[in-house]
């Protein structure tokens, strides 16, 4: 081996080396090997023929192609001995190769080198032709049990080893003994992730016993590349914390950085934790403001890779506000007897806590509205509220003293009609003790909270009985009578506790099964539509872990949870780390809370241990011989320059070609391409005038949400822009808004403008005055070059590109709408210029956009803006599409729509 | 540049020639004027002497003013002038578009440079001039584009062939002669039998003359058809300017022998010089 600056080299047949020797015998073939001739136009040939020149030696080759040649013979010989840069230590073993993988949730940290610690041990394997055995640690996702591949050849080995992937559950080393393959005096390795885990040295006893000298390499990462975990915190914390988990057995001596993320994976926070003098597990927390702590949804650690460094807090969708309607002003609410200070003290770590009117409260669409002890509200209250719960929200009501002493028959706000007395045990003439609650019935939406056992519950407003209290009751109470019921009103969900929020009738709002109720219960909130009050207590799998800590949707193999064994579940192939639940009540399963304390593998008998190193064998032999067939295409290229007798004269073409062919590899310039020139713009013409320009743009956004709700254009931006200095080009469609105090545009505008109807552009002029003609339009359209306008006729396609219109009414209605001629030839019959003084966007901005769950609506309709927001449509489509609409392929459907189609066709639908 | 017209090239040769005037008035008049007087009568103009009338005589051709002076009847007798014509001939074919590396001029340039420029020379010296074989002598500014276009055609045959030239006039036989001797002598024989006043102009490269190539080459001739592969050309350098010297003074015995003259042009070296060779010559 040669020791080098670049590491050793080794050459796998050095007596290829030998053929060195030949290269002196090699020079001087070539020196008396006679060059190549040239060729001459000689008309005197005859005068030379027979003359014989005296001395024969020829001319000698250039010594410089003789160096060449002599280089390229070198470098194939050199190839030939098969150099082998970094070889392996282990270079000249015989015997079958047994490698062990470990592929549990802590090799993802390093799983770069594990890989191509593997890959190089097969391929040296290979060479020496050996046979492979793999066998990896972690149990698949079907058999439950760790693979053993082999043996196999070479190539079978490496793509059974790229394939191979980390996974976010712990290694099973316990079932690989009784399938371990019987070799002998195998070279035995074990690829490991750095940490112990059960069932490691009599495993490694076994393979030590199989192995040629007795021992098992053992590789392990450095001490600061070893895999790190993170685990809920052991005591409670207001703030967000976690603890980081480490090799026990180690002194810790990096720092470690966790960050905190929102459910959008946005980094709320980080924090350098500095680990000298401690001891694994350490705590972290993060000190928040109220609106970043509810969006915490995931801690991890940088720089780790794995299924561990990620935890997970159970999703509930987004940030929660609450609002607490209080009869009175919320002064008193301190008061510990009051029922919202024990709301308010409840919900505030996990929500954002709403005051005000009620209207405004509804305007802000909190996730759910508690009502404690309300008897009866004022009629419009109590409308709003009604109307919103019907919309889709969430409803809790507490009962209380105020309850039974208002007016009955008028609260429609609760699940079940309810008595008018309330039961109180706490009389000194009751007999009854206090209520203990039953356990929470599988069916219930409550199931999994555990109740407390101390909770009593003294007084209790008691519901009507009727035939589906059975269904809507969520708790009960020991004698059967609910505690906790709940209905689906419309598209949302009122829910009513039977006790009072302060702890008058009982004790729940001292327990901790309160806080947990209320938690859970948010969880229900923003879910419009279908409830899905799963019958089952399964929480099924909503996304998965994989190996290196990405979420991903389930696979196949993955099983759902009880929900009563959820805390216990350890992380295995069945129940992979991730989030199970429904709806909008996610569980997160991480595999940090379920790992036994780490500890780092230090050696031990049969093991011999290694570090991964990142250098490896690299074989130079394709190298070389890339090396030598460059220089032969050199040779040639030189041999074609000598054997002409001057240098081949390129010729005209030829420097074109190449200057062409330089050209092409300069670097273009990029234009800077303007964001509208990607997504579909829709655009107005500033006037100048602030009023008319913002209604411009309001009734254009407008439009552009119709747009995007109802067709396949989706325009993302409206733009205002100048006719003087704006590209037009981007824009299909126009609008400008004409009006007497207008000046008519300047030359230059006018010529930008010329150019954008010249090269297809469309444009919509509006006077917005209802009047048929108007002297400010002449002004304004005298500069500009358009072919004569005519009305619009009926069959013109402009009524028929997207819904079939008869009107096109605007905020007046009844003007002609002007269009060019039908003889208009150039653009397909399309016309560039549309005239009408509906003003539209007027009508447009009428309505409003409501953004809801992320989409947006509009609000406000009348059939009037229906059909002026149709004729939009129709417009921008039309300036999309062009004359799509009036081929004659879609004459059937449109006259079917119209109603006039014969039978035959009823059974078939739209293009 | 090689794409000047060769009538530009060749007047400008002409006009270099400094004594023609002086030699024109040297060689006496009737060099300028054309007609070569042949010292016995015939159909001229000049008077040559008085005759008596003879029966079969024109009568016409009698000078009344001599024979009034007595009795007997005189006719008038001119001297027969005969138009001096001289006629070229160039090798065209491919052989003579061979142009080594130090020359700006093929052969078949240089020659029909050389033909053009006697060629406007004998012209002005009012004689008539014609490609042999091919054109009718003739004075004038159109004989002179055709022959210049004649001069620039190509013409496979590599030796004049059945050409017949008027006798006594001058020819010009204008190649590089590498053919064997034997059939040199064959073409021009007949030539060389109507008229002593022949030249032999040979037009070499002086790559042909001096083989100035080394290494191993492969010589081939023009058409490509002979080829003979050279080892060493340096060191057959020698022998080959022998073997040239001789077939060059092989061709100049040839021309001795028919009472031609002869010169070796080589296309380096400056036309004006071969061009006041062979008028200098010509005046003797």
């Amino acid at each position: 081996m040669i020791g080098g600056l670049f590491g050793s080299l080794a050459f796998l047949n050095p007596w290829a080396l030998t053929a060195l020797l030949a290269l002196p015998v090699v020079y001087i073939l070539l020196r008396i090997t006679p060059p190549v001739p040239k060729t001459v136009a000689f008309p005197a040939v005859r005068l030379l023929d027979g003359l014989e020149p005296k001395e024969h030696t020829p001319s000698h080759t250039p010594w410089w192609i003789l160096l060449l040649r002599l280089l390229m013979a070198a470098l194939l010989l050199l190839a030939l001995a098969r150099p082998v840069l970094n070889p392996s230590q282990s270079a000249g073993t015989n015997g079958p190769l047994l490698l062990m993988i470990d592929n549990g949730w802590g090799a993802a940290q390093n799983w770069g080198d594990i890989q191509s610690a593997a890959i190089s041990e097969i391929e040296q394997a290979g060479r020496q032709k050996q046979n492979i055995t793999i066998l990896t640690s972690a149990p698949e996702a079907d058999t439950k049990a760790p693979q053993v591949y082999g043996p196999v050849t070479v190539s079978d080995a490496l793509s059974f080893v790229r394939a191979l992937k980390p996974y976010p559950w712990p290694a099973a080393l316990g079932a690989l003994r009784g399938i371990l393959p019987d070799l002998s005096d195998a070279h035995v390795l074990w690829l490991s992730d750095g940490l112990e885990k059960p069932g490691q040295p009599a495993l490694i006893r076994a393979l030590a016993a199989q192995s040629k000298n007795g021992k098992v390499i053992f590789h392990v990462p450095a001490q600061g590349s070893l895999p790190l975990s993170l685990k809920s915190p052991e005591k409670f914390h207001s703030q967000p914390s976690i603890m980081i988990d480490g090799p026990h057995n180690l002194e810790p001596n990096a720092p470690v950085r966790v960050q905190l993320l929102s459910a959008q994976g946005k980094i709320l926070d980080d924090k350098l934790v500095e680990t000298d003098g401690q001891s694994f597990p350490v705590s972290v927390s993060f000190d928040l403001p109220q609106a970043q702590r509810n969006q915490a949804s995931a801690f991890r650690i940088t720089g780790q890779n794995t299924a561990a460094a990620h935890y997970f807090m159970d999703a509930s969708g987004g940030p929660k506000t609450v609002a607490i309607i209080a009869p009175e002003e919320a002064a008193q609410a301190s008061q510990l007897t009051e029922d919202s200070f024990y709301l308010i003290k409840a919900l505030e770590p996990y929500t954002t806590l709403l005051q005000g009117p009620l209207g405004e409260i509804i305007d802000q669409d909190p996730s759910m509205i508690v009502l404690p002890d309300i008897g009866v509200l004022p009629p419009e209250t109590l409308n709003g509220l009604s109307a919103w719960v019907e919309a889709g929200g969430l409803l809790l009501r507490f009962a209380g003293p105020t309850m039974t002493t208002q007016a009955r028959g008028q609260d429609t706000l609760v699940p079940t009609p309810l008595r008018s007395e309330a039961r109180n045990v706490k009389s000194s003439l009751s007999w009854d003790k206090p209520l203990a609650a039953t356990p929470i019935a599988p069916d219930s939406p409550l199931y999994g909270l555990d109740a407390d056992e101390d909770l009593r519950v003294s007084g209790q407003i008691l519901p009507e009985f009727s035939s589906d209290l059975e269904d809507k009751t969520w708790m009960q109470l020991e004698d059967g009578t609910p505690l906790i019921t709940a209905a689906q009103r419309g598209g949302g969900l009122i829910v009513m506790v039977h006790t009072t929020a302060s702890p008058e009738w009982s004790n729940l709002p001292l327990s901790g099964f309160y806080v947990q109720l209320l938690k859970h219960l948010l969880k229900f909130s923003g879910h419009s539509g279908a409830l899905s009050l799963d019958q089952s207590g399964m929480l099924q799998p909503v996304q998965m872990l994989d190996g290196f800590g990405s979420l991903q949707s389930p696979a196949a193999h993955v099983l759902p949870i009880d929900a009563a064994d959820f805390e216990k579940q350890t992380p295995m192939p069945q129940h992979p780390p991730g989030f199970y639940g429904r709806g909008g009540l996610q569980k997160a399963l991480n595999l940090g809370d379920h790992l036994p304390p780490l500890r780092a593998s230090l050696g031990g008998d049969g093991m011999v241990l290694k570090t991964y190193d990142r250098a490896f064998e690299k074989d130079l032999a394709p190298l070389l011989l890339s090396a030598a067939f460059v220089l032969f295409l050199l040779d040639a290229l030189i041999m074609l320059f000598l054997s002409s007798a001057k240098w081949p004269r390129l010729s005209f073409k030829g420097k074109t070609v190449a200057v062409l062919i330089l050209l092409a590899f300069s670097a273009p310039a990029r234009a800077q391409i303007p964001q509208e020139s990607q997504d579909l713009t829709l655009a107005y013409v500033r006037t100048g005038n602030v009023s008319i320009d913002a209604l411009s743009e309001k009734g254009l956004k407008v439009l552009a949400v119709a747009l995007n709700m109802r067709t396949s254009a989706e325009p993302k931006h409206v733009r205002g822009v100048s006719l003087e200095t704006d590209t037009l080009v981007f824009y299909p469609l126009l609008y400008w808004p004409i009006s007497a105090a207008q000046e008519p545009p300047g030359a230059e505008a006018l010529q930008n403008l010329q150019a954008y109807l010249d090269h297809g552009g469309s444009i919509l002029v509006d006077t917005r005055d209802g009047q048929k003609s108007s002297p400010a339009l002449r002004k304004v359209l005298s500069g500009l070059n358009i072919p004569p306008l005519s009305p619009l006729p009926e069959d013109h396609v402009l009524n028929k590109t997207f819904y079939l219109l008869k009107s096109y009414p605007g905020r007046y209605e009844g003007a002609p709408l002007w269009v060019e001629g039908q003889s208009a030839g150039g653009r397909d019959g399309v016309s560039s210029v549309i005239l009408g003084s509906h003003d539209w966007v007027g009508a447009w901005a009428e309505l409003n956009i409501v953004t809801r769950g992320g989409q947006q609506y509009l609000s406000g309709m009348t059939p009037r803006h229906e059909q002026s927001l149709r004729f939009g449509v129709n417009l921008v489509m039309y300036a999309l599409t062009g004359n799509y609409k009036a081929d004659q392929v879609h004459v059937p459907h449109i006259l079917e729509r119209l109603g006039r189609g014969s039978p035959a066709r009823n059974g078939r639908s739209h293009p | 540049m090689r794409l000047l017209p060769l009538r530009s090239e060749a007047e400008r040769a002409a006009a270099q020639i400094p004594d023609l005037r002086a030699l024109a008035v040297k060689t006496a008049f009737h060099v300028l004027h054309g007609a070569n007087p042949r010292k016995r009568p015939g159909a001229g103009e000049a008077f040559w002497q008085f005759r008596e009338y003879q029966p079969g005589d024109m009568p016409c051709a009698i000078d009344w003013r001599q024979s009034a002076k007595g009795d007997r009847i005189f006719i008038r007798q001119k001297e027969q002038h005969n138009a001096q014509s001289c006629l070229f001939w160039t090798k065209r074919n491919a052989d003579m578009n061979f142009k080594s590396d130090t020359c700006r001029f093929d052969k078949k340039h240089v020659a029909g440079v050389l033909a053009l420029t006697l060629a406007l020379l004998h012209s002005r010296g009012g004689e008539m001039i014609g490609f042999a074989g091919t054109q009718r002598p003739g004075h004038s500014e159109k004989t002179l584009s055709s022959f210049e276009h004649i001069l620039m055609r190509t013409d496979p045959c590599a030796l004049p062939r059945s050409i017949s030239i008027p006798r006594h006039a001058h020819f010009y036989a204008l190649s590089d002669f590498l053919e064997p001797i034997a059939n040199i002598r064959a073409a021009l024989k007949p030539l060389a039998e109507c008229t002593r006043n022949g030249w032999m102009v040979v037009i070499l490269d002086p790559a042909e003359l001096a083989l100035p190539y080394e290494g191993r080459i492969h010589f081939e001739d023009m058409a490509g058809e002979r080829r003979v592969m050279i080892d060493n050309a340096r060191d057959i350098r020698e022998a080959y300017q022998t073997r040239m010297e001789a077939h060059l003074q092989d061709l100049q015995a040839l021309a001795a022998g028919w009472g031609w003259k002869f010169i070796v042009h080589s296309s380096d070296r400056l036309l004006e010089e071969t061009v006041l060779q062979i008028w200098l010559e010509n005046a003797q």
